[in-house]
This record gives C-alpha cells, structure tokens and sequence, in this order.
C-alpha cells in the first residue's frame, strides 16, 4: 500500500531529477561607475528549466540578466567582474565572439521592439546576419519554423509582407520571440516580457515559455508574483544587490527560508 | 512579522483569524455544556446548545465566504497563504466539533427517560474533560503559532482513545448485565463516541497549526489506542489485563 503511494508521488511533475547546469555564475559583481549594483552573485540556471529572477525595483535582478549575454558591455560606466559560464565556457573571456553569444543567449524585452520592417523580415534579420540561412527556400522554412514555435504562424502565414509594428501587442511580442528563436538560441533571457501585455496576451505569452522550455533554458526577470510562480520551476530572489534566496519554485511561493524572500512576495515591504 | 503594505489586506486577514478565535471559544463552551446537561439531565441547557450550533455554522460559513474573497483579491503567498487555507480548514473542524456537541445534548431526554446508575456517566464525563483540555490546548496553540504545543496535542489524542475503549467496554458490560440498561447504554455509547471525536477534530487542528507555522506537514505516524473496531465478542466478556486499554 506504501509503495502504491510512494509510486504515485513519484508520478508527480514536481518530483524530477535533477537537471545539468547550462549556466553557472560565481560572485559576479556589477559597478555602475562608483555604485556597486550587485554584490557577487552565484547562481546555476539549469538546462530545460524557466528560472524566475525577482525582487523589487533596483534589486539588480535586470542587471545580473544583461550579464549573462554581455547586454552590460554596451554601458560604458558598467564594470562587470567575477565568472559567468556558458556551458562551461567563461562568456568574458576575450576570445569569445560576443555576436556569436548573443545568438547563443537570446533576450526579449519589456516592451516588445519589433524592427520596422515587415513580419517576414523581422524573422530572417538574425540568421542572415549571423549566416544561418542562405536560400529563399532555407529562410521560408526558419519563418515557418520560428512563428510556430512562438505559437504566431496562424495569425500571420498570411501576412506576412506587412509590417510587424502593425500587429498587437501580444503578437508584437510572440514576434519579437520568434526573432529570438530564428537564430537557434541555447538560452533566452526575458526581461518582464508581459508587462506591457493585456491579460490574455500574457496568458498566451506564458503558455509559449511552458512549451519553449522543451528546446531552450530560459530565464526570465518578472515583478508579478503570480507569473513566476506558475511559469518557473527555479526562483532567485534579489534585494538591495544581493541574491537573497534561490531555490525551487514551489518552495520559495509556499515556505520561503529568507525573511526577505517572505516579506516581498507577501507584500510587506515593496 | 511587518505589517502588509496594503492596510486592508491587514485588515482581512486579522478579522479572519479573530473569528477563528471566536468560533474555538464557542466550540468550547458548546462541549462544556453538551456534556453538563448530559450530567445533569439539564434540558434546558441542552437546548441552547442545539441552538448556539446554528451560531457556529453561520460563523463557519462567513470564514468561508471571507477567506475565498480574500484568495480572489490578494492571491495571498507563503505564510498568508498558509494563515487562509488554515483558517478555512480550521473553522471546518470547529463547525464538526459543533455538531459533535449538539448530537449528545440532543440524547439528554432519551438518556434520562432510563434510569441507570450514575457511575455510568462518570467515564463519560472524564472523557470529555480530557476532549475538552485538547480543545483548549489546541487553541491556545493556534493563538501562540506553537508549533510545540501542536505536537503535544496530537500526542495526547492516545489517551482519549483509551479511555474511550474502556468506557466501550464497560458499557455494553451493563448492556449485558441487565438488558434494560441498552437503550441509555446505546445512547451514552454515541454521546461517547462523539466526545472521542471532538479529540480527533483537535488533533486536525493540531496538524493544521503545526503546518501555518512551519509550512511542513506534520509526520504521518499518529499513536492510535482506539481498538474498539477491532474488538471481539471474547475480548469483552474477560476483563482486559490492567493497563490493556492504553497499548
């Protein structure tokens, strides 16, 4: 009878073996010229899994996420220290071709940024440049592949000359997803990517990073509790530049260890 | 803990956890005089606790109400969220434990209508001062969040179980004894079997304490001496060996 239980527990989706580490960071530290934005931070973003970055505004949790592909190299006053890995390879080293890391680590935005051009060419502007496809026919099929994936082809196939900006801002989104995708990411980093969406957009938005997981590691930076709870499987919790808690999702929205994970997602300090 | 940022879900929360409160005081005092009026054949006292349990169900009812409002509008986390679910298991229990007191004081003509010798109630009433010191513990233990107290309580369920057994045992003794006795006997046998399980209703709530506090649940190994289901006809009609009734 034990055993029937025990198997049936098992069962369970929130039992899993553990999962490999794509990205494994030791005491990274973050100055914005004299201010110190975080204070060595050591997180592991497993493979297949959505880690959920939160914590209240200027916590660093944006910042530690520009980390991860270099997105700080474009901020002069920005000093980033400490290791950052990428399958076991360090991302800072000199060597590496940040380009080429970026189409590796994909990031998606706040508000969603599609190019001004049309549906079509917002798709195919990262594997051209990055030389992933050459003919009509292998940038037709990265299109069809990477609008599905984003659960947009339906709406779209038709249309897909006119210009991305004129969709809403949900597929807008789900479009800028599809370019993050076209180049054949590893990891994509969302940085609060509903929080300009309705609703239901979001719905549709959370349902693709639950189905995005299979192929990609994602990390997302979110201010809705709600929405980290349901579409993470990791939470990190951030304050004041300090990881204060990471652990697994259903643990840290049930039975919090650090009293500052506690009083933020209960809303008792903002 | 810091107080929420939003006042009225403060606000909310506290108005839940006083009626809890509320409802434990109720509760306890129905069992105090359910078991008064079986003792002292007090009709009139049994009466107003049939009354004070259509109280209780409305109290009940409102944690409800005000406990699901609260989940829709705040989607509470962690500790509050434990502190909600907590409350509605809770009054749940306190509501039972209402109805667990009216059933005996509803019996409290029936009992009397039969004359039977006084020490028949006596166990009883021992049982439903051990029942009752549960209650108190238990809800002393969800006014503190002692998780401590909470373990205590669900260890000291064993000894309602056992005098429950004996008092099983003893009464259908007496039915044997004088078949007259049967009808009161029956009667006092459910008044008790109520009482043992005011004693289970506390050892929940125990558990549900034990889980606000620590967001764990409580060990599934629970001491157990309520034999009486497993009891045969040979086992009653030779006396248990002392201390038999505790194993």
């Amino acid at each position: 009878m034990m055993e029937n239980i025990q198997a049936t527990l098992n069962r369970d989706p929130a039992v899993q073996a553990a999962k490999p580490i794509k990205m494994k960071s030791r005491n990274v530290t973050v100055h914005y010229g004299a201010k110190q934005a975080l204070n060595g931070i050591s997180l592991d973003i497993p493979e297949h899994q959505v880690t959920a970055l939160i914590g209240p505004s200027g916590c660093g949790k944006s910042t530690y996420l520009r980390c991860l592909n270099r997105m700080n190299d474009t901020i002069d006053a920005a000093k980033v220290a400490g290791e950052i890995l990428l399958d076991g390879q360090d991302v800072y080293d000199p060597d590496i071709d940040v380009v080429e890391l970026r189409a590796r680590v994909g990031m998606v935005f706040q508000k969603p940024n599609p190019f001004p051009k049309s549906i079509y060419e917002n798709v195919v502007y990262g594997p051209k440049i990055h030389g992933l496809a050459h003919s009509k026919q292998d940038l037709d099929e990265v299109v069809q592949t990477s609008l599905r994936k984003a659960g947009l082809w339906n709406e779209v196939k038709d249309r897909l000359d006119e210009p991305g900006t004129g969709l809403s801002g949900g597929q807008q989104q789900r479009l800028c997803i599809a370019r993050a995708i076209a180049v054949s990411p590893e990891v994509i980093l969302m940085d609060e990517p509903c929080s300009a969406l309705d609703p239901i957009a979001t719905a549709t938005v959370e349902e693709l990073i639950d189905e995005l997981r299979e192929n990609y590691t994602i990390v997302i930076v979110t201010h809705s509790m709600q929405q980290a709870a349901r579409v993470s499987q990791l939470t990190a919790m951030f304050h004041l530049g300090d990881l204060a808690e990471s652990g697994p999702t259903e643990k840290m929205f049930s039975n919090p260890d650090d009293k500052r994970t506690q009083d933020y997602i209960t809303g008792r300090f903002g | 803990m810091a107080e929420h940022i939003v006042t009225s879900y403060e606000d909310e929360l506290k108005f839940i956890i006083r009626r809890i409160s509320e409802m434990g005081g109720q509760a306890e005092r129905m069992v105090e005089q359910a078991v008064s009026a079986l003792m002292r054949s007090d009709w009139g006292l049994a009466q107003s606790v049939v009354a004070d349990d259509l109280l209780l169900d409305a109290v009940q009812r409102e944690v409800d109400e005000r406990a699901i409002r609260t989940i829709a509008k705040r989607q509470p986390m962690a500790i509050d969220l434990r502190e909600i679910v907590g409350a509605i298991r809770i009054s749940n229990d306190l509501e039972r434990i209402g109805d667990l007191a009216k059933n005996p004081a509803k019996r409290v003509i029936a009992v009397h209508e039969h004359t039977q010798p006084m020490q028949l109630v006596r166990g009883i009433e021992h049982l439903a001062d051990l029942a009752l010191d549960q209650l108190k513990q238990v809800l002393d233990a969800y006014a503190t969040r002692d998780e401590t107290q909470a373990l205590a309580v669900r260890d000291g369920d064993e000894a309602i179980d056992a005098v429950y057994t004996s008092i099983f045992r003893e009464l259908l003794t007496y039915m044997m004894e004088d078949p007259r006795n049967i009808t009161a006997c029956t009667h006092l046998l459910f008044s008790a079997k109520n009482i043992e399980r005011i004693g289970d209703h506390a050892t929940n709530i125990a558990e549900t304490v034990y889980y606000i506090k620590t967001g764990e649940q409580m060990s599934a190994e629970r001491p157990k001496s309520d034999v009486t289901a497993s009891l045969a006809h040979s086992d009653l009609t030779t006396p248990p060996p002392p201390g038999a009734a505790g194993e």
